[in-house]
């Protein structure tokens, strides 16, 4: 298994304190995948979670860029830290 | 460097802008300052909070500052500085400095500059309100924007 950080930015640091969810995922996990595995997530720790509309207009990224739907996680590691990110409106 | 990228969490100063944008070869300088406004859609604005995240969002500025350098000269000198934290009315959120021999190039960079800065920059804003509401801004989805995906960019909205 995968264990997959996923820090909370904007609309989403309403749950789980503000700053990150943590879960696991099977190795290989696509990210299009993973985004259904961290809804998942939020709705454990909130029930009345009623974001999924965020949730399918968000990314997944890293440090570096924002990551392909089609992209497979986890190879070489046990587990790794990406952001999601809604949309944004900066200035 | 040609561009000067940077998220930070202190008031931006305007001498540390000017001496970024400073050099001979330089006949123009134009400085887009965006402040925090006490009205959106009708409510009265106390504050704004931008959440931000750094390391993506001073790269994302990095990109669009080189490309903003291929359209308009690769001798221009691009400075983006945005602020994260709660801001109050009346307070710089983001600064797009543009130094360049002429003053053409340096309008058009800039436009460029702060267009895409708000569709692509990874930034959220949350309005406090005057009557102690609170709410996160409606904002421009960054799926489709991953490097080389075909798949996303069709499935864009």
């Amino acid at each position: 298994m995968l264990r997959i950080d996923v820090r909370l930015f904007g609309a989403f640091r309403k749950y789980a304190n503000g700053s990150e969810v943590t879960f696991e995922v099977p190795r290989g996990t696509t990210v299009s995948a993973l985004r259904k595995h961290l809804g998942e997530a939020l709705r454990r720790g909130a029930p009345a979670f009623a974001d999924q509309p965020l949730l399918d207009a968000s990314v997944l990224a890293d440090d570096e860029q924002i990551l392909d739907d089609a992209q497979q996680l986890g190879r070489g590691v046990d587990r790794i830290s990406l952001a999601v990110l809604p949309p944004v409106c900066g200035g | 460097m040609r561009v000067l990228a940077r998220v930070v969490s202190e008031p931006i100063r305007a001498e540390v802008v000017a001496a970024e944008l400073s050099g001979p070869q330089y006949g123009a300088q134009l400085v887009f300052w965006g402040l925090v406004r006490d009205e959106n859609e009708g409510k009265r604005v106390h504050a704004v909070s931008y959440d931000v995240h750094p390391a993506l969002a001073e790269k994302t500025f990095r990109e669009i500052g080189e490309e903003a350098l291929e359209r308009y000269g690769r001798e221009l000198r691009v400075v983006v500085i945005h602020r994260a934290g709660r801001l109050a009315v009346g307070e710089v959120s983001v600064v797009v400095g543009v130094a360049s021999g002429h003053r053409d190039e340096a309008y058009q960079a800039s436009r460029y500059v702060i267009e895409q800065l708000k569709t692509r920059s990874p930034i959220w804003k949350q309005e406090h309100y005057a009557d102690g509401d609170s709410e996160w801004l409606l904002g421009h989805s960054l799926r489709g924007e991953a490097q080389g995906n075909a798949a996303a960019a069709s499935a864009k909205p």
